[in-house]
């Protein structure tokens, strides 16, 4: 069974490809999605998928740049690019980066089940499965210094929207799973929910300055106000337009 | 001849000039030998002339010579005491005709040549000399014709080249006659007459001498009768046709083949007619050839010196110009990098090749132009098609009819066709204000199928604009960049606020979003199009200001915006010229 993201701007899409296409026929479940790629650089960590749907027109962050940081961060995942550009220098863009399949919108679901046939079939033949882990190779790697380090990091990163486990484990040389089960370990709390913390903090404190909330997202590293707007109302309780009409 | 002429100049410059150099070195020689022709002829005819003259001369002096030797003789005859004797019948006894003869005789041999003298006495006895004579006719000697004749002389003598038949010869001897009255010496009162004739082959005998074959001279009496002639019968024909012309001594005649002119001997009644032929290839001399040959030659090398020029430095350049730019049937033709001077196939070059640099920037300009407006019609087409726009909305409806009611598909499909059916409306560029709304409602709501409850609509159309007709498509895609740069990156509920309204003769269409706004460096791009993301935006202005001819871009557009507030669009544009109402399509 292997995990399939979706990630597209437009829900109705998102919804149209969980409906049409017989997961379970393929062996695949539809693990999550997200509206934006800001979105899902920060919950790929844990829904860890095998392939990844993705739009290319979407803001602050589009599909092509969405899937340079997966790429990088997750070299055997596979992403299948579904748009309405039916434009070659995208074809073009996304075949350089390393992009499987290059999928046309409007949905035609012959279309969709073929490339996943192929994707599956490329995932069985290299026997690599992401959230399999890997049985932390480098754990053996005395780890030194504890989490003060990667705190301080985060700290001082939070602005970056690339930020995620991958990409810090990456950053301090540590298998990712490892890292997740240490900073668990040694600060009682989970690594994107740090990250979280971090940011949703320094959001407050905008807020407290009356900084517009699209302008607050893009300076805590959520650019995407409307992801940026669930994460802080799950956060603290209450939407962000809500709580700075509370503080006037 | 036409046909010919037109053969001609449809020639090569160089055949034509090849042609014309024929032609002139032909025409050349041909004058040339015209001239040198009749040059000759002229002075042929001038040296026979002389020649005859010359003749004529000669013929003279020997008659005048004889005539003067006949003179001194009869002078001698005459003053002989015997013959005084006689003719004055003295001493009768002793001067009888043969002493007389003697005495003559005597007198006849320190002459050469041979004489016939005949001494008359009035009593019309005489005493005569010569041989062969038969006998005088004293009836004609003493008729008016000699006698009378030579006695008005008063002691002159006279020729008589016709003597009427006084003599008569047992020979066929042909003579003239001298004649002169003898005065008694005291007395001066004529006595008789002395006669002495004259063979003609004497007279002829000096000229004779150096006479030419083929020359001609004839001895005429006064009474035109030839006494002694050279010329052929054929060509003394005309010595009986113009008698008069010719014993008046003035006569001068050429044709083709001779020359005849006569001349009266003086003291004599004898006319001399003179023939020599005119011998043209005598004229033809080594000298005269070579001559003409060398003019020949000397016109020939000028010609040909000419012609290589002209060759050289026009007809050459000409060619090969004319070869090099055969070229230009190509797409781009090269310039000419053939070799000239600074003349005027140089500057033609010069100017030619400035042509052809420049041509070839224009072709370059036409071609970057046609894909450059290749380019912007698909890009209007794209828009107007809007084919992303049609994907995104077909899968919203597909979704749809998996969750939604089948009344709610419905109507999302009926939008959809109501929106693409005014969106395309044949393509025509005009579309009501109501119209032109109503694409744009439709818009919105296919794009909150998409995006649920991203922003509210609201219109504030003032009522009589509603059927007045403006550009089709100028709302539409400044909502869109409302709702994607503007509403959408803020990430709250927007709203969009479409006004249109009139003030003075101006139709003022404002859209306001409550989007995140633009800085005033933000507007600036915009609006010079240097903000590449923003395609529909000054795309649509240009359309507006070329459809309307408004030059300056703040005429049609204004932007107001408050950063993370608001921003308003306003456009300008006038009313249809001749308040054009159309049905809906």
């Amino acid at each position: 069974m292997y995990k399939v993201m979706i990630i597209d701007d437009e829900k109705s899409v998102r919804n149209l490809l969980k409906l049409t296409v017989d997961w379970k026929q393929l062996g695949l479940e539809v693990v999550g999605e997200a509206s934006s790629g800001i979105e899902a650089i920060n919950i790929i960590d844990e829904l860890r998928p095998d392939i990844a749907f993705v739009d290319i027109k979407m803001p602050f962050m589009d599909g092509i740049e969405f899937s340079k940081i997966a790429i990088r961060q997750y070299p055997h995942m596979k992403i299948i690019v579904l748009t309405a550009m039916n434009e070659f220098e995208y074809a073009r863009q996304c075949v350089g980066i390393g992009v499987c399949e290059y999928l046309t919108k409007p949905i035609v679901r012959a279309n969709v089940s073929e490339a996943l046939k192929k994707v599956t079939a490329d995932l069985d033949k290299s026997g690599i499965k992401n959230h399999d882990d890997e049985k932390e190779k480098k754990s053996d790697k005395t780890f030194y210094g504890g989490m003060g380090n990667i705190c301080d990091f985060i700290n001082e990163n939070y602005k970056n929207s690339e930020i995620n486990l991958t990409y810090v484990a990456n950053k301090f040389g540590f298998n990712p799973s490892y890292l997740s089960r240490r900073f668990k370990e040694e600060t009682g709390m989970s690594f994107v929910d740090y990250v979280t913390k971090c940011r949703m903090d320094k959001a407050i404190e905008l807020l407290h300055m009356k900084t517009a909330m699209y302008v607050t997202a893009r300076e805590v590293g959520i650019p995407d106000p409307n992801y940026f707007s669930k994460c802080f109302k799950k956060y603290t309780g209450k939407a962000y337009t809500e709580k700075m009409k509370e503080e006037t | 001849m036409k046909k010919f002429a037109e053969k001609f100049l449809n020639q090569s410059i160089k055949t034509k000039v090849q042609y014309i150099f024929i032609v002139t070195i032909v025409m050349c020689i041909l004058l040339c030998s015209i001239f040198f022709y009749s040059l000759m002829r002229k002075q042929v005819i001038e040296t026979v002339g002389q020649k005859n003259n010359d003749r004529l001369n000669s013929a003279e002096q020997s008659i005048l010579s004889v005539v003067d030797s006949v003179n001194d003789m009869s002078k001698m005859i005459m003053f002989n005491d015997t013959v005084v004797d006689f003719i004055s019948n003295r001493n009768a006894g002793n001067t009888n005709a043969s002493t007389v003869q003697r005495e003559i005789y005597h007198i006849l041999n320190s002459y050469s040549g041979s004489y016939s003298v005949f001494i008359f006495r009035n009593d019309k006895s005489y005493v005569n000399t010569g041989i062969g004579i038969i006998k005088p006719d004293e009836f004609i000697i003493f008729a008016d014709d000699w006698y009378g004749k030579v006695s008005e002389l008063e002691g002159g003598y006279q020729i008589i080249s016709n003597t009427k038949g006084a003599f008569v010869y047992n020979t066929s001897l042909n003579v003239v006659s001298f004649a002169r009255i003898i005065n008694d010496l005291n007395t001066q009162k004529p006595l008789g007459m002395l006669v002495i004739n004259i063979n003609v082959s004497k007279l002829v005998a000096d000229y004779e001498n150096f006479a030419e074959e083929d020359d001609g001279i004839a001895y005429l009496d006064d009474k035109g009768k030839i006494i002694y002639s050279t010329i052929s019968k054929e060509d003394s024909k005309i010595i009986n046709e113009r008698k008069s012309e010719i014993l008046s001594g003035q006569f001068s005649e050429k044709d083709g083949k001779c020359i005849i002119s006569s001349r009266k001997v003086p003291n004599t009644d004898i006319v001399l007619v003179c023939r020599t032929p005119i011998n043209y290839e005598a004229g033809m001399t080594t000298n005269t050839i070579a001559s003409i040959i060398l003019v020949f030659f000397i016109i020939s090398a000028v010609i040909l010196i000419l012609n290589t020029f002209i060759n050289k430095y026009i007809t050459y350049p000409v060619k090969m110009l004319a070869d090099n730019m055969k070229n230009v049937d190509g797409e781009t033709p090269p310039c000419l990098s053939i070799e000239t001077n600074d003349d005027e196939i140089g500057r033609l070059k010069k100017c030619y090749n400035d042509m052809i640099i420049r041509i070839n920037k224009l072709i370059e300009e036409v071609v970057e132009q046609e894909k450059q407006r290749q380019i912007a019609e698909m890009n209007v087409i794209q828009e107007q098609i809007k084919p992303h726009f049609l994907y995104n909305t077909l899968n919203t409806i597909g979704c749809m009819a998996f969750q939604n009611t089948r009344e709610e598909v419905y109507e999302a499909v009926e939008t959809m066709g109501n929106f693409y059916r005014k969106f395309l409306s044949k393509g025509s560029e005009n579309i009501t204000i109501a119209d032109e709304v109503d694409i744009v409602k439709s818009y919105i709501k296919l794009l909150r199928y998409r995006y649920d409850n991203l922003f509210d609509d609201q219109y504030y159309i003032q009522e009589d604009l509603k059927s007045v007709v403006i550009l089709k498509l100028i709302l539409q895609p400044l909502v869109e960049n409302c709702i994607y740069h503007g509403i959408r990156p803020k990430g709250e509920k927007g709203i969009i606020k479409i006004s249109i309204y009139s003030i003075a003769d101006k139709i003022h269409i404002v859209i306001y979003d409550s989007g995140v706004g633009m800085g005033q460096e933000q507007i600036e791009q915009l609006l010079s199009g240097q903000d590449k993301k923003s395609f529909g935006f000054k795309g649509t202005i240009d359309r507006i200001r070329n459809f309307y001819h408004i030059k300056r871009i703040e005429d049609v557009v204004t932007i107001r915006s408050v950063e993370g507030e608001y921003c308003e669009i306003e456009l300008i544009v006038p009313f249809p010229e001749n308040n054009e109402v159309i049905s809906n399509v």
